[in-house]
């Protein structure tokens, strides 16, 4: 050590003969500083416990909120598809007054995606859901449809609210119409505040599978084969009944909407179902096979989606 | 925990006395060696250590040995008269440098350097050895080594 002193001492202090001087100290202590140390009675100790498990449970209390706020968003709002509108919005245009215009279905054919489709665009109607097939004869019926499925022995699928009163409460499809009073809307949405508001004022509501939602259709759909199908759609501000010509699987159906410019449209069970139009003269047109008129199954089952003159 | 500032006319220290591990005379200066095994040559002497570790409150801690070492007894971990050297030892001696280890650290050339082993192995005389000795042995337990 002596060595390596010598060899640094140049370094370190200049001059080796240089005269030692004298140094100032100052004391300090930290524990002047310091307030004094607490030791804690028993009471105390009992309380930093009890803050410790409080703390914890208020630990675990936020994980479960948190999982359960991720589950509700996941089901409520990450369904698999942009939305358009909000349910909320949907409720405000209910509680507007409609814009008037003369009673009319207005019939356009065209063809996409090499799917054949028939447009009934609806103007100055009401909808309602109603349990007797509409009358050829009733002149204040300008369309009419099929709306919600049932099952075989007439449990409805999806919500099914008519008049104000709930017949079936059942989320598991997510797109809807809702009609209230003059105004009706379609959306999508696993939320029930549409049909709430629906059976709170009086009108009514049904749930169908989405087939376009904000101009995308699902990734996946859960019915196969080629049949006629059926659609209610939003375009713009106007809805539109719409119907392909020929057999098409969903997916098509859906796909075909889609391009053609639908921002919502949710689908219509019925098929090859007769049912008849109206135009402005009041002349009624067939859609599909006067021989099907009347109903003869499920009937004052069959939740017939009527549109009638305001 | 109390600490010394040093002031001199070339440098300002301020060190934890409890850090300190032993400071050796060498003249007219003084060589201060801390438990991070650096060793700092102060340009004063001894005894100017020596008056203030009596003003601290652990005064008791630093031990007068001959006239050339102040050592703090809590590091005191071997008295050996035959060889007639002192071990400083502990859990808080920097680990490397610490006599029962191998060597591993090499001095540097900084102002504040470290240095090998040896810096925790001192030589005294065998008549202060033993005064030291003595006084440790005559501690109540819990104050000696």
């Amino acid at each position: 050590m002596s060595d390596f002193f010598e060899k640094t001492d140049k370094n370190l202090l200049g001059d080796p003969n240089r005269e030692p001087e004298i140094p100032e100290f100052i004391i300090e202590d930290d524990d002047d500083a310091q307030p004094p140390i607490k030791t804690d009675s028993p009471e105390k100790a009992g309380k930093k416990w009890l803050r410790r498990v409080l703390k914890a449970l208020a630990m675990a209390l936020m994980v479960v909120v948190v999982f359960f706020a991720y589950k509700a968003w996941d089901y409520y709002y990450n369904i698999g598809v942009p939305v358009s509108t909000t349910p909320s919005e949907n409720i405000k245009k209910l509680q507007m007054e409609p814009v008037k215009e003369s009673a009319e279905v207005i019939l356009s054919s065209d063809s996409i995606l090499g799917v054949a489709l028939d447009f009934y665009a609806i103007h100055g109607l009401r909808a309602s859901i109603e349990f007797q097939e509409p009358d050829t004869a009733d002149m204040s019926v300008f369309l009419y449809c099929r709306s919600a499925d049932h099952q075989a022995d007439g449990q409805y699928l999806g919500s099914l609210v008519v008049d104000g009163e709930e017949r079936q409460s059942d989320r598991s499809r997510l797109g809807y119409m809702g009609m209230v009073g003059n105004q009706m809307v379609i959306g999508i949405s696993r939320s029930d505040k549409v049909k709430d508001y629906c059976a709170e004022n009086g009108g009514s509501f049904f749930r169908q599978f989405i087939l376009v939602s904000n101009g995308v259709i699902p990734h996946r759909f859960f019915l196969h084969g080629k049949v006629e199908r059926r659609a209610i759609g939003r375009k713009d501000n106007t809805l539109y009944y719409i119907a392909t010509r020929h057999k098409e699987t969903l997916w098509d159906f859906a796909d075909a909407l889609r391009e053609y410019g639908f921002i919502d449209a949710i689908y219509i069970t019925g098929g090859d179902d007769y049912g008849y139009y109206r135009t402005a003269d009041g002349e009624r047109h067939d859609i599909g096979n006067i021989a099907d008129y009347p109903h003869k199954k499920w009937k004052g089952i069959i939740p017939w989606l009527v549109f009638r003159r305001i | 925990m109390e600490w010394f500032r040093i002031k001199t006319s070339t440098l300002l220290m301020r060190v934890a006395v409890d850090e300190i591990v032993y400071v050796k005379a060498d003249g007219n200066y003084c060589d201060l060696v801390l438990i991070n095994g650096r060793c700092r040559r102060m340009t004063f002497q001894l005894h100017h250590f020596e008056d203030n570790f009596k003003l601290l409150k652990s005064a008791n801690m630093f031990i007068r040995v001959g006239r050339s070492l102040i050592v703090n007894r809590q590091y005191v971990q071997i008295i050996d008269l035959i060889d007639q050297t002192i071990t400083f030892g502990g859990k808080h001696l920097s680990r490397e440098l610490r006599a029962d280890k191998p060597y591993a650290h090499r001095p540097d050339r900084n102002e504040e350097v470290s240095t090998g082993r040896d810096i925790y192995v001192v030589k005294v005389s065998r008549d202060a050895l033993k005064l030291l000795k003595e006084q440790l042995e005559n501690m109540k337990g819990g104050e000696t080594l």
